[in-house]
């Protein structure tokens, strides 16, 4: 399917509002896969069905920083598994992106491994899933209505529970637009 | 409304003409109402692929022909039943009975569950930015997580 951010925006748009959430609403990640039927596992749950401790050591410290999480396909069921060594609102994002990868229906050989592995991806999808995690967590609408009324990022961040730099990153285009209309 | 049609000759040759069959879909005012209890899910999410592929559907665009939910199919993917108007819906799109969806005492969430982990090996081993380190440490993570999975699938179908 050829995806115009149009119809990515409306399709977060229409998984916002199942959970009955408006523009301004923050959004919970964990609600939306729970909806879905998609089980979220952390990393350190997994020790209790019998990941060793070697694999937890290697992805909570010596490359904690390389993954974030993952889409899982088993059989025609999907569950994410997330690396909670991380700050909550990373963790948000990134179940975020995988949930993108899932409502786009990308097909699996591209998406196994999550947002950190991208040299390898498709680029094109892996910037559809980031556009989605984008929509899902600070939705357009609400983007433009806060540039127009000057909120910085730190009131970006808190209101929608996203990193500061998330925050930027969704606010930037909007923030020229709203200072261009103030300069006419 | 577009049909299925591959899916739906099968199952008529196999079934017999299912057009004027009709799934219960009310129950008395104000119960909830609640599918077949046995209602074989994934029988029932694979005819709806097959026919979706046929018909060059996506996911989504077969939720909005139906009138659910993308979610709702989600679920169904992921062995939870759907709401009986929704699985009305559903047999109705295939034009198959609803019959045919209801497994066997006990066996429908049982199922054969395929070689969940080996299927993603090479995609691991084909990635040339993991070290084979990572890849078997990834090797953990998803065997260990579709122990998990299969656990509370088997809770959740007692």
């Amino acid at each position: 399917m050829r995806w115009t951010q149009a119809l990515m925006r409306e399709v977060a748009q229409e998984e916002r509002a199942e959970l009955g959430l408006g523009p301004r609403d923050p959004f919970d990640p964990y609600a939306l896969a729970d909806a879905h039927g998609i089980a979220v596992y952390t990393l350190d749950s997994l020790a209790d069905y019998e990941l060793g401790g070697d694999a937890l050591e290697h992805w909570f410290e010596r490359k904690s920083s390389t993954w974030s999480a993952a889409l899982v396909p088993l059989g025609s069921a999907r569950i994410i598994i997330e690396n909670d060594s991380h700050a909550p609102v990373r963790r948000r994002s990134s179940i975020a992106h995988e949930l993108g990868h899932h409502l786009l229906e990308h097909p699996f050989d591209d998406v196994i491994l999550g947002e950190d592995h991208k040299r390898q991806f498709d680029p094109k999808q892996e910037k559809q899933a980031n556009f989605m995690a984008g929509e899902l967590l600070v939705p357009f609408a609400a983007v433009t209505r806060m540039a127009f009324d000057g909120w910085d990022n730190e009131r970006v961040a808190e209101a929608f529970d996203v990193s500061e730099q998330f925050a930027q990153m969704r606010m930037y285009g909007q923030r020229i637009r709203a200072q261009r209309a103030a300069a006419r | 409304m577009l049909l299925p049609s591959t899916v739906a000759r099968k199952f008529e040759h196999e079934y017999g003409n299912t057009s004027d069959r009709h799934v219960e879909q009310r129950g008395a005012v104000g119960e909830p109402m609640t599918v077949h209890p046995n209602v074989d899910v994934q029988s029932l999410h694979a005819a709806l692929d097959a026919a979706r592929a046929e018909q060059g559907l996506s996911w989504r665009q077969l939720a909005k022909e139906l009138g659910v939910s993308a979610s709702t199919i989600s679920r169904m993917a992921n062995g939870l039943k759907p709401d009986v108007t929704a699985f009305a819906a559903m047999t109705t799109w295939l034009r198959l009975p609803a019959e045919r969806f209801y497994a066997s005492s006990g066996a429908a969430a049982s199922g054969d569950e395929p070689e969940l982990v080996a299927s993603l090996v090479p995609l691991l081993r084909a990635r040339k930015d993991l070290t084979s380190d990572d890849v078997a440490y990834l090797e953990e993570v998803i065997g260990a997580a579709a122990r998990r999975f299969r656990a509370e699938r088997e809770t959740r179908s007692e």
